[in-house]
């Protein structure tokens, strides 16, 4: 019953995330996302439900290490939220065409 | 095989050593994999986009620009002409930083007569709203110059490469100073290139005198004609390279930057 209650909580964080992303692109409407924001995406992918994963094992199994990796995965993960958010200028492009300059009076 | 126990402490006699050895490492190897293959797409999605945002440079729309004619006057009929809105693109300088397109006046260049300094028919110069005479110490130089004489509905403005700013009375001895200049040898081994002799004498007879002639009054050349620029411009007619004489008032600024927007394809 609690694992069911986790899981939901999971989906509707990952609801929330998209919600985010979409609200990322309109607050920043000549821009759009580099690819490499799908490495972010794809890392939180794979940290979020650790704490999870870990809670359970804790809970099923009393393995207090299960206890500390869990704190240190939720660590983990407000770190990669955090500068995410402190370097949102750095996973966004504009959508303008680069033009560059000749070498001319050489 | 010892059997997991619920409340042992250590965890070393709960879990299996050697399967839990391998669990790792397959974790660690496929994380590391994973990390590899998603640095090299990133790489690739970016640069994918980045060639799409580029090929609509063909589908900008345009607004119209001064014509800065590089070649015969006759062959550049219109005060302006039409090219990509430089408002809605990122031109960048040389260190890939977009450059403030407001500070900038732009110019389409029509003519190949300034393609031995590496400017073409249809590129867009850019030009420093604050120019400032005293800032052309360097040279040379590529400037935008006024037509002394324009006609309505003709191109006003002119390309040149510039080697000297000084006394009219001067050019002959630094024409022949510039003629020895590392980039001007660059020059002379281009075709149109007749000599430096024959460069000289044209300076002399044909420029000089030209300069004379149009700016002297009763044979004294007056105090605000006194300061020129020498520059050099290859003549698509005649298709020979010579220098040219303009005063300084003519100057309209330097060009900064040159970009080719190609959008025939």
């Amino acid at each position: 019953m609690e694992l069911m209650a986790v899981f939901i909580v999971f989906v509707v964080f990952l609801w929330e995330t998209a919600i985010i992303f979409l609200d990322i692109k309109s607050r920043y409407p000549k821009k759009n996302f580099v690819g490499n924001i799908f490495g972010l995406n794809a890392r939180l992918f794979f940290i979020i439900p650790i704490p999870f994963v870990l809670g359970a094992i804790y809970k099923k199994l009393d393995l207090i290490i299960c206890f500390y990796l869990a704190l240190f995965s939720m660590v983990w993960l407000k770190w990669e939220i955090a500068s995410f958010a402190n370097n949102i200028e750095s996973y966004l492009v504009d959508i303008k065409p680069e033009i560059y300059p000749n070498n001319f009076n050489q | 095989m010892i059997t997991i126990n619920a409340g042992t402490p250590l965890l070393i006699n709960s879990i299996p050593l050697f399967p839990s050895l391998v669990a790792g490492v397959g974790i660690a190897y496929f994380g590391w994999t994973f990390y590899k293959a998603n640095k090299r797409v990133n790489e690739y999605r970016q640069k994918v986009q980045r060639d799409i945002i580029n090929q609509s440079v063909k589908v900008i729309p345009q607004k119209d620009y001064y014509l800065a004619c590089a070649g015969s006057n006759e062959d550049c009929t219109d005060e302006k002409v039409r090219k990509i809105d430089v408002d809605l693109c990122n031109f960048c300088d040389h260190n890939k930083k977009p450059l403030d397109v407001s500070l900038y006046d732009c110019y389409v260049v029509q003519g190949d007569s300034m393609k031995y300094a590496g400017i073409n028919d249809g590129d867009i110069l850019f030009v420093p709203k604050d120019f400032k005479l005293e800032t052309l110490t360097t040279f040379p130089v590529i400037l935008v110059l006024r037509y002394g004489n324009c006609h309505e509905e003709k191109a006003k403005y002119k390309v040149r490469r510039t080697w000297f700013k000084g006394s009219y009375k001067n050019l002959e001895d630094k024409a022949k100073e510039i003629i020895k200049t590392p980039k001007f040898r660059k020059l002379t081994l281009q075709s149109g290139f007749k000599g430096e002799e024959w460069m000289l004498e044209d300076l002399k007879n044909k420029r000089l005198k030209k300069y004379m002639k149009k700016y002297s009054v009763d044979g004294i050349i007056p105090k605000e004609y006194d300061e020129v620029i020498l520059s050099t411009t290859y003549d698509t007619k005649y298709k020979e390279i010579h220098f040219s004489i303009h005063p300084i008032s003519l100057i309209v600024g330097n060009v900064e930057e040159c970009y080719t927007v190609d959008i025939e394809n």
